[in-house]
């Protein structure tokens, strides 16, 4: 069996190491080495995607091999549709953000070998069928964020870092004691393997109030990640904070660790807890969605318009999620799945603007349109995706998360579409304000987007494009697996 | 005797060393005492496990008069491996300090060593009143003297007083404590104790015993409200001696503990597992919260080690069937693997020595990157550690990793350790132990990260630092292989834990 698996996870790893033995002044070797290694976990996906076949009930390209066998602990790989997406999401980002990088001219080696640990710990999450596995990637993911954001970032990424670390260590380790809470339950032969769990669903073995601290303690580790309302105030700094590419991975992929551990560890295994909780999340869920958008709204600086946009688009997966049928979680982890891309690219579009101008007041903008052509097409398309704009990918998602919704809390689902037209209100007006109107006189000499920057962007507006117009390539695998998911737990399709 | 006989090198090396020292004692000549201590250690380390099993395999038995002071089972036997590998570390680590601030009377400074580790070592293996309280001042009194090595440096005297007072108390209450249970029971060895416990009546005599004890080893291992004296102990010793200190007298005074608390007591004897978990909770919270102001690093360090005796403390309650009053049983070893079914008292001491295990070497590699960086900058402040990945990224890394351990971030040995103990609280049903646990462990990063981030994230004041000296080098890279070695492959050192606490059931 050809491990697949593990070497899209730990080539980035492996390449790191490797980098360390690169001699520092050597900053092209180094960019080169970063750059190959992980342009060899996209291929080795993207090959993962073509044989991948859809609707197949349980895991594919498994592996397993005993690690500490006197507590049950396996290492277990496997994707389903729903991890197989985010894995691509995730190297494909990494890739290009790795390609942004390559303007990182201080401490270049330190700053591509953590990056590539990132990618490790990233891809680690979604590939994990054992918990203990699935933590220790999950806190891998953490360390080099953090030193990212402190040592590239903006003035306040001390601030920054040690807030997001610190936030997401509390989720993360509560998170911890409600794995060992279920891990007592699955008596005789205990075992902290995902799937096995699933079938002996510990979780309806506990007392009652277990339960309930099992379910919320596991609630608080995921909606951290998310970001779910009121759980989300580390999330404008560290986007702030962070360099361009950080941001990019941070909201590209580090966000949807939290829908995904929901889609595999909250549905399937507490299903009785989700469906009784399921109004509550809901309604954070709204929360997020029109309060993240209208603070967006009132932004001045444009990189925090786009983290607490990330805020709203994640709402649309919560609720999603909290619908519990075939349309709500399909339309979530697609919504997952488009929103990496689409936000990715806001990102790299906000870094981009900012290494010329050094500065993101959207106010001090003006007329930009003119100056730079290339880049307000590309800014008009990320802004239209983002929106929610038929025949790209984002409108998609959030049809199906407004249909699954609409079927199962009809209040809601129309409140949140307050939420799409609060968005669509914000991208239009920062895209006047910023493109339209005369060119002021600073920003006569501005030079239009280089061939890097092009090459960073373009992957995803195909990705965008073709989601939107064919959706089937990416959601057949999806709802496929969500329809066996849910019917095993029991909920209604 | 040939169970004896890592101990009788050990003792023959103290005292060979200290002869020496005095005898032909000359400036500079202190790697030669270093060096002489360090293959002592080493040849105990090796007849550790041979005399082990050559005596199982040949069926020898200790004669009466040793049986009866001193149990040679696997947890003693984890504890004597702990003494030396912890003592050989800081043997390496203080070539080349005490070369550097060329301090007088290094012979003397590695037989005190030497005679500690022996404390240790018997101090793990004792089952008689008698014997514990030798051991313990064999051990105590070495320290305090190594505490206040720096003749004329103010704070380690200070500490080495602060420390010889504050510990002539505790084993004045201790004793008492224990004088208390003698005459309670009429008995010196812990099994008769442990017999005469369950058959007299519970009176006030015991009860107070048991507190007393509580009391006097909580000076010992710097439990809340006992830890006053750590701080400047720390603080003041050579940081070597600050690394002994550390984890050796730590893990002493917890095997004593584990062994008088669980094979003698019943478990509501003066309810002692709710005490501890009170204790555990407080120590971990009072000992990160006061780390967070800390700006020398040997105090915040002091302040950590403080806490983490509260994390241990988690196995130790947890070692404790909750659901009944019954004493500690054998549990004959499963087939597939230490069973951790819900209130499985084994579950807890397995992850209160795994924990100390990690401890050992994440602790000790810590003040090593103390040592190194204190030979460079010649201070202990936090500031000086500014910019510490641009002059000495081995250090910093190294350092980096040793902090991520200390909270129990994964992949690295305090993880595993912290998982362990979280998971013996929520099997024993005490979620509300390990989340206490869990949060502190948050704040701990805190502080830790504090120095991460002036290593990495703020700009050198001055040009490169001087390279380590070879052995610290070593030392530092021995303590980080473990420190990943046991988050990558923890079965060994799993088994390991569980042979021990095989070892204390029996």
């Amino acid at each position: 069996m050809f491990p697949l698996l593990t070497l899209i996870t730990f080539l980035p790893l492996l390449g790191g190491v490797i980098l360390l033995f690169i001699p520092k002044e050597n900053k092209k070797a180094i960019k080169t080495t970063a750059l190959a290694v992980s342009f060899a976990s996209l291929v080795l996906s993207l090959a993962m995607y073509a044989l991948f076949q859809n609707g197949v009930p349980g895991f594919q390209f498994e592996e397993k091999a005993n690690w500490i066998p006197s507590l049950g602990v396996s290492y277990h790989l496997g994707v389903d549709g729903v991890g197989m997406p985010m894995v691509l999401l995730t190297t494909l980002l990494s890739f290009l953000a790795i390609l942004y990088s390559w303007i990182i001219e201080e401490r270049t080696k330190e700053y591509f070998a953590l990056f590539l640990l990132l990618e490790t710990g990233m891809t680690g999450v979604f590939v994990a069928l054992d918990f203990v596995l699935f933590y220790v990637f999950w806190e891998v993911s953490l360390v080099p964020m953090y030193f990212i954001i402190g040592v590239w970032g903006g003035p306040r990424r001390e601030y920054a870092a040690i807030k997001f670390f610190l936030y997401t260590l509390v989720g993360s380790l509560l998170m911890l004691l409600a794995i060992l809470a279920m891990y007592f339950k699955t008596a005789p032969h205990y075992t902290f393997d995902m799937v096995e769990m699933v079938n002996r669903q510990p979780y309806s073995k506990l007392p009652h109030l277990w339960q309930v601290l099992v379910f919320w303690f596991f609630y608080v580790g995921f909606a951290i990640k998310v970001p779910a309302f009121p759980f989300h105030t580390w999330l404008p700094d560290a986007h702030v904070e962070a360099p361009t590419a950080g941001s990019v991975i941070l909201a590209g992929v580090l966000l949807k660790m939290g829908g995904y551990g929901f889609v595999r560890v909250s549905l399937p295994m507490m299903p009785v807890g989700f469906s009784t909780y399921a109004g509550i999340i809901a309604v954070i869920a709204l929360i997020s969605i029109v309060y993240g958008s209208l603070v967006a709204m009132a932004q001045t600086d444009l990189k925090k318009l786009v983290a607490y946009s990330s805020v709203g688009h994640m709402g649309f997966v919560m609720l999603g999620l909290a619908a519990l049928n075939t349309d709500g979680v399909s339309g979530a982890v697609l919504q997952m799945f488009s929103h990496g891309c689409i936000t990715g690219a806001l990102f790299f579009l906000v870094g981009i603007v900012y290494e010329r101008a050094h500065h993101r007041q959207i106010a001090r903008f003006g007329g930009l349109g003119a100056q730079m052509p290339r880049y307000y097409g590309f800014f008009m398309f990320m802004g239209l995706a983002s929106l929610g704009l038929p025949s790209l990918s984002g409108f998609i998602a959030e049809f199906l998360v407004l249909r699954g919704s609409f079927t199962a809390f009809t209040l809601y689902a129309g409140i949140a579409i307050t939420g799409i037209v609060i968005t669509a209100a914000y991208i239009l007006w920062t895209i006047q304000r910023m493109f339209l109107g005369p060119l002021k006189e600073e920003y006569r000499k501005f030079p239009d987007m280089n061939r890097l920057e092009v090459a960073c962007l373009a992957p995803l507006m195909f990705v965008i494009l073709l989601v939107g117009i064919y959706p089937a390539a990416v959601l057949n695998a999806i709802s496929g697996t969500v329809k066996n998911l849910l019917s095993a737990a029991g909920l209604p399709l | 005797m040939l169970l004896l006989l890592p101990e009788i090198i050990v003792g023959c090396g103290a005292l060979l060393v200290s002869i020496l020292g005095a005898g032909f004692a000359r400036p500079g000549r202190s790697a030669v005492f270093g060096w002489t201590a360090f293959a002592f250690c080493l040849l105990s380390l090796i007849t550790l496990p041979v005399s082990y099993h050559l005596t199982s395999a040949l069926r020898l038995f200790p004669p009466p008069w040793i049986s009866l002071a001193l149990s040679f089972d696997s947890f003693a036997l984890f504890f004597r491996f702990f003494a030396l590998a912890s003592t050989s570390i800081v043997i390496l680590s203080s070539l080349d300090y005490l070369r550097a601030r060329a301090l007088p009377h290094s012979g003397e400074f590695y037989g005190l060593l030497l005679f500690s580790t022996l404390g240790i070592m018997l101090l793990a293996a004792a089952v008689d009143l008698i014997t514990i309280i030798l051991s313990l001042e064999m051990l105590s009194i070495s320290c305090y003297v190594l505490t206040a090595f720096i003749k004329r440096d103010e704070r380690s005297a200070e500490g080495g007083l602060k420390y010889f007072l504050v510990g002539a108390i505790s084993t004045a209450v201790m004793l008492y404590g224990l004088s208390l249970l003698f005459g309670a029971t009429g008995a010196t060895s812990l099994a008769g104790i442990a017999t005469g416990l369950r058959i007299t009546r519970v009176t006030v005599l015991p009860i107070l015993g048991v507190v007393l004890t509580l009391v006097g080893f909580g000076f010992k291992v710097a439990l809340v409200p006992f830890h006053a004296w750590s701080p400047d102990a720390y603080e003041g010793a050579p940081t070597p001696v600050t690394a002994f200190l550390s984890v050796g007298p730590k893990a002493a005074g917890f095997a004593v503990l584990s062994r008088i608390f669980l094979t003698s007591f019943s478990p509501t004897l003066a309810s002692w597992p709710s005490l501890f978990a009170g204790l555990s909770i407080v120590t971990m919270t009072v000992g990160n919260l006061l780390a967070i102001p800390q700006t020398n690093i040997k105090r915040m360090l002091a302040y950590s080690s403080i806490s983490q005796a509260g994390y241990v403390l988690i196995g130790l309650v947890c070692a404790v069937p909750w659901a009944g009053s019954a004493l500690l049983r054998s549990v004959p070893p499963a087939a597939g693997g230490l069973s951790p079914a819900v209130g499985n008292p084994l579950f807890g001491v397995v992850a209160l020595l795994l924990y100390l295990l990690a401890y050992l070497f994440m602790n000790l590699g810590a003040f090593l990157v103390v040592i190194a960086v204190s030979r460079t900058t010649a201070s202990d402040e936090i500031p000086a550690y500014a910019g510490l990945m641009q002059t000495s990224p081995f250090l910093a890394v190294s350092l980096a990793i040793f902090f991520l351990s200390l909270a129990g971030v994964p992949p690295t040995g305090g993880f595993i350790g912290k998982f362990y103990l979280f998971g013996a609280a929520i099997g024993s049903g005490l979620w509300w132990l390990a989340l206490a646990g869990v949060l502190n462990s948050v704040i701990s990063l805190y502080y830790y990260f504090n120095v991460v981030r002036y290593m990495f994230f703020l700009h050198p004041k001055e040009a490169a630092a001087r390279r380590p000296a070879l052995s610290l080098s070593f030392a530092i890279c021995l303590c980080l292989a473990v420190t990943l070695l046991m988050a990558l492959l923890p079965e060994g050192f799993i088994s390991f834990a569980r042979a021990a606490a095989y070892g204390l059931s029996r």
